[in-house]
């Protein structure tokens, strides 16, 4: 019935199209926003819409071929596809490949620029959809910010908790387990300062300032098991640059690890998590869970120091069974010896990789131009800068879809300033595809208007729920779970 | 005496356009300002919508449309003054429902509420949107059918209820009260009394669960007043007196001859009285001169500047650090700062303090020294320091100067595109639009080419701790920054330090003599 209404709609709009008649060929790729060009797609991706950046005209024609049957076609002032057009399309064409031809009709004539074209990738990207922050790209101070979820099928963004709810609050850092949002958890900061962990709908609000702890929970990543959530607690800071180049630098005066049992509230600590001279951020548990992988740096004296700080990747053995650290840390990799800082090591869920983000210096790649995205192999330790995804400008956070064929990172290649997501699947070797910027019906107008960036994306398995009313409220009351401390 | 009769009203009315205009334009005119820089009104489907979509949402739709037009202060002033009188119009109207000429007498009361508003106005947090949303409950109540059958009331409450709080936001337990009180005096009706009352509260119970507010914002009214957590009681004597003044009036008793010539003229005299004296104490002085320093600085009045302090010395950091800048600019800060009321450090760079005002007007002093990343941080924070989570055009055009100053253009470009969407900010857009990616014109721009040459080539963390350093560094960068040599200067100076003011009067000659073309 569905398919019945779309073909007489279709028929309608036929007869209100305008025919592309004896087209001059442009001869070159289309000028089009986002660069849409010979990406990878996975099958269910919300309408890859896309604006003409080519000057003024009347009229956007665009007809899309599948490889393996099937065809859309689009007219207006806007690139537009139907919804379920567009997903029955790239469902048909699964492994193959869909051909743009795209028509302009400017000052009565119509150009017809070169074809591209878009890869469907063989391999699903099984989650809903993607979490992430909103939150202007300030320096101290925020206003407006939440935490939101967007199906990746369509447009349609959903709240998690924004902090109009919370007035004065900061909703950060919030983390799924293995992108299932049965166990979820955010912070708040501000006067009503908490940790929300939900799990199996059941939710608390922790106060994890303890007095034998540097300070609050920081970076999160939850063990497989999802009793476990690994921690940092950092004594952040900012700087602000003098020149035109750099805005800021952020950077960690102390940080430590620990690991947060959530059947216990205690935080499990390790005298080689928690060293005065050194610095732990930013910890990710193995897909075992056998394995506590973090950065690390020997303390220096900040600011001065800054640019001679320099993160390595290390790991600890962790076992869930006792709640026991290892009793070594290796390091996996020093990037120190090659003058450069690791921040943000995400394991793939598989086990065969882990993405990272390589930088100059610190441990902040958010605000440094030249962070890139790197990989490891975990089999054979090779390492490799991800070429096919990195910009000139920086790209920093990054998680895995759960089968770990696709990973979604930020990266402020659109303007230098607003952070953005986008998208990229993978092969066996770890050669990466050309990354796809997130769909927006009207995408021009959609990033131009935003005022927020894209912070801590995420896939989720689900549509995270939450009840935001009610959390809000708990958020505002003052009851808190204190943490106890297990050395 | 025919005439006052005759015109009585119109003048009273016309004689409260006149005062409320004089007051804003010639009195007040730096609060305009201030409001129409802390919100940014775009001609745009999408910024309709989002005002759409949350209570109040068109309350606040209007009165930003109506705050841009502050940018020209003397036709802000006269806008305010038009709401006034249309308030004032509406209380009187709503009091005199039967049309009856001998309550005439109790005119001077219709300007109560208006006055207890201008009185509120001086909380310079209280935003416009509360007096569009009074005026859209003004007219919710004019419309209701109070003589018509219990039906139509009923019906026409059920509608417009619901309406006026999605559109106006709490200001609908005005409408609740009024209902309820008219149909207790008028029709003995307690049944729809007490429902019409209950109702209004429970509109803004029901849609509680469908914002992301909390409830007692619903109450308060999002975006009435800039300050999130602001309950004022005022705030609700004003929508109180505007539901009880109209009935007032109504139920006042009818005077005839002498009787109500005197009265009529005690009312009038008692309300402009009330009027005259306590509005001005609404208006505290210290913040309202911070806001005519900002207004000055903002217009690049240096001469007004030290004149206005010539005239009363300026104590706050702020002020003083206005006027610092100011005697900067015109190349007198080291030979007159100290004939002035100097507060230390605080009073040449502010400390930053996640503050609005005092980022927006820190961030002035860093740009003109040609610290573009400094005032663009201070740019950046005084924005989203804005307590309501609004945008501010003013900001969002300084901050377009800096990213094109630094070569960020596309980010420059961004911010231009959204100001070309505004009425008053449009043609400056659409001529820097021009400037994007013109490295020669940018190069040869008064301001702009200045700039780039103050801007600081050695990169190191900004530190208000070691601002002396600063100071220095954009000396050695461009002998030509006088302003930057005056402060060096200055800071000792306020220290007392003669030792150190010396040898940075030594260091500033020095750099002087080396430079010399």
């Amino acid at each position: 019935m569905k398919r019945t209404i779309h073909y007489w709609l279709l028929l309608l709009l036929v007869a209100c199209t305008h025919q592309v008649k004896n087209p001059k060929q442009a001869g070159e790729l289309p000028p089009i926003y986002p660069d849409y060009v010979d990406v990878t797609i996975p099958v269910g991706i919300a309408p890859m819409n896309f604006d003409y950046e080519g000057g003024d005209y009347q009229r956007l024609d665009v007809t899309v071929k599948g490889s393996k049957g099937g065809s859309l076609h689009c007219q207006g002032s806007t690139i537009d596809f139907d919804l379920d057009l567009w997903h029955e399309l790239v469902a048909n064409n699964q492994g193959g490949e869909l051909t743009f031809t795209l028509c302009v009709e400017k000052e009565g004539q119509w150009i017809q620029y070169q074809d591209f074209k878009m890869y469907v990738s063989k391999h699903p990207l099984d989650e809903w959809g993607l979490t992430y922050r909103r939150v202007a790209p300030g320096y101290e101070v925020y206003s407006q910010m939440g935490l939101y979820q967007r199906d990746l099928s369509t447009f349609d963004e959903y709240e998690i908790m924004v902090n109009t709810r919370t007035p004065g609050a900061c909703v950060n850092c919030h983390t799924s387990n293995r992108t299932n949002p049965e166990a979820f958890l955010f912070h708040v900061r501000g006067a009503n300062s908490a940790t929300v962990v939900q799990k199996d709908g059941k939710r608390a609000l922790l106060n994890t300032k303890t007095d034998k702890t540097l300070g609050l929970c920081v970076y999160p990543y939850w063990h497989p098991d999802g009793r476990y959530v690994a921690f940092s607690t950092n004594t952040t800071r900012q700087g602000f640059h003098m020149t035109k180049e750099k805005r800021i630098e952020v950077f960690d005066h102390e940080s430590d690890l620990q690991i947060l049992d959530t059947e216990t509230n205690e935080l499990l600590l390790s005298p080689l998590l928690t060293r005065k001279e050194s610095n732990e951020t930013y910890p990710a548990f193995s897909p075992d869970g056998k394995t506590l992988y973090f950065c690390t740096t020997l303390k220096r004296s900040y600011p001065q120091a800054l640019k001679q700080v320099r993160y390595n990747l290390c790991s600890i053995a962790f076992d869930a069974q006792t709640g026991r650290y290892g009793e070594t840390v290796d390091t996996l990799l020093n990037a120190e010896a090659d003058s450069m800082s690791i921040a943000f090591p995400k394991p793939s869920y598989d086990g065969k990789w882990l993405m990272y983000t390589l930088a100059d210096y610190g441990t902040f790649p958010i605000w440094h131009q030249e962070a890139d995205l790197w990989l490891m192999n975990l089999q054979t330790g090779e390492t490799k800068a991800l070429n096919e995804v990195n910009s000139d400008n920086t790209e920093s956070y990054h998680n895995w879809s759960e089968n770990s064929r696709w990973f979604v990172f930020s990266s402020r290649r659109g303007d230098g300033l607003y952070t953005r997501l986008y998208l990229s699947s993978i092969d066996e070797t770890g050669k990466a595809t050309k990354p796809f910027l997130l769909p927006q019906k009207v995408p021009r107008h959609f990033y131009e208007r935003l005022m927020y960036s894209y912070n801590v994306p995420d896939f989720t398995k689900e549509k995270v729920d939450i009840d935001q009313r009610q959390t809000a409220t708990e958020i505002l009351s003052e009851k808190r779970i204190a943490l106890g401390v297990r050395p | 005496m025919n005439i006052l009769k005759k015109y009585g009203k119109v003048l009273l009315t016309i004689a409260l356009a006149v005062a409320a205009w004089c007051f804003w334009a010639l009195r007040y005119p730096q609060a305009l300002a201030y409001h129409e820089q802390i919100q940014l009104f775009l001609f745009d489907y999408d910024f309709f919508m989002e005002r759409l979509t949350t209570p109040a949402g068109i309350a606040r739709y209007g009165a930003e449309f109506l705050v841009q037009f502050y940018n020209n202060l003397k036709l802000g002033a006269a806008i305010i003054a038009m709401v006034y009188v249309l308030m004032q119009i509406g209380v009187w109207r709503l009091g005199q429902r039967e049309r009856d000429e001998s309550r005439s007498v109790w005119y001077a009361l219709s300007f109560v509420p208006v006055l207890l508003v201008w009185f509120y106005m001086g909380d310079e947090n209280m935003k416009f949107t509360y007096v569009v949303a009074l005026l859209m409950a003004q007219l919710s109540m004019i419309a209701y059918p109070a003589k018509q059958s219990a039906w139509s009331k009923i019906l026409y409450a059920a509608v417009a209820m619901p309406m006026l709080h999605w559109l106006a936001g709490p200001v609908v337990m005005m409408l609740g009260l009024y209902v309820a009180l008219k149909e207790v005096l008028d029709h003995k009706n307690y049944a729809l009394a007490s429902g019409a009352a209950l109702y209004s509260v429970a509109c803004i119970i029901a849609t509680a669960p469908w914002v992301p507010y909390p409830l007692f914002r619903l109450f308060v009214g999002i975006n009435y007043n800039i300050n999130l957590y602001e309950v004022a009681v005022i705030h609700y004597i004003i929508m109180l007196a505007f539901v009880l003044v109209p009935l007032l009036i109504q139920h006042l008793p009818k005077l005839e001859g002498k009787r109500a010539q005197a009265a009529g003229v005690v009312a009038t005299v008692a309300v402009a009285a009330m009027g005259g004296f306590a509005i001005p104490t609404a208006y505290d002085t210290d913040k309202y001169e911070v806001l005519h320093y900002d207004f000055m600085v903002r217009r690049q009045q240096w001469d007004k500047i030290v004149a206005t302090a010539q005239k009363k010395n300026p104590t706050t950091p702020l002020t003083v650090a206005s006027l610092n800048l100011a005697l900067g600019m015109t190349g007198e800060m080291n030979s007159r700062a100290m004939q002035f009321y100097q507060n230390g450090r605080e009073g040449v760079f502010p400390s930053f303090n996640m503050n609005f005002e005092s980022s927006l007007m820190t961030a002035e002093i860093y740009y003109h020294l040609g610290l573009v990343n400094t005032a663009q941080q201070f740019d950046f924070e005084a924005m989203e320091a804005i307590p309501d989570n609004t945008k501010s055009a003013r900001l969002l055009k300084r901050l377009a100067e800096t990213n094109l100053i630094n070569g960020q253009y596309d980010v420059a470009g961004k911010y231009l595109k959204l100001l070309q969407k505004t009425l008053f900010y449009k043609r400056w857009a659409d001529e820097t639009m021009r400037l994007l990616g013109n490295e020669d014109a940018i190069n040869n721009h008064p301001v702009y080419g200045q700039m780039r040459r103050f801007q600081l080539e050695k990169d190191f963390l900004f530190s208000e701790q070691e601002i002396d350093k600063v100071m220095g560094q954009l000396v050695l960068q461009n002998s030509q920054n006088f302003l930057a040599m005056q402060y060096l200067l200055l800071l000792p100076q306020l220290e007392g330090n003669q030792q150190k003011y010396l040898m940075y009067k030594d260091f500033v000659q020095k750099t002087l003599n080396e430079k010399k073309p």
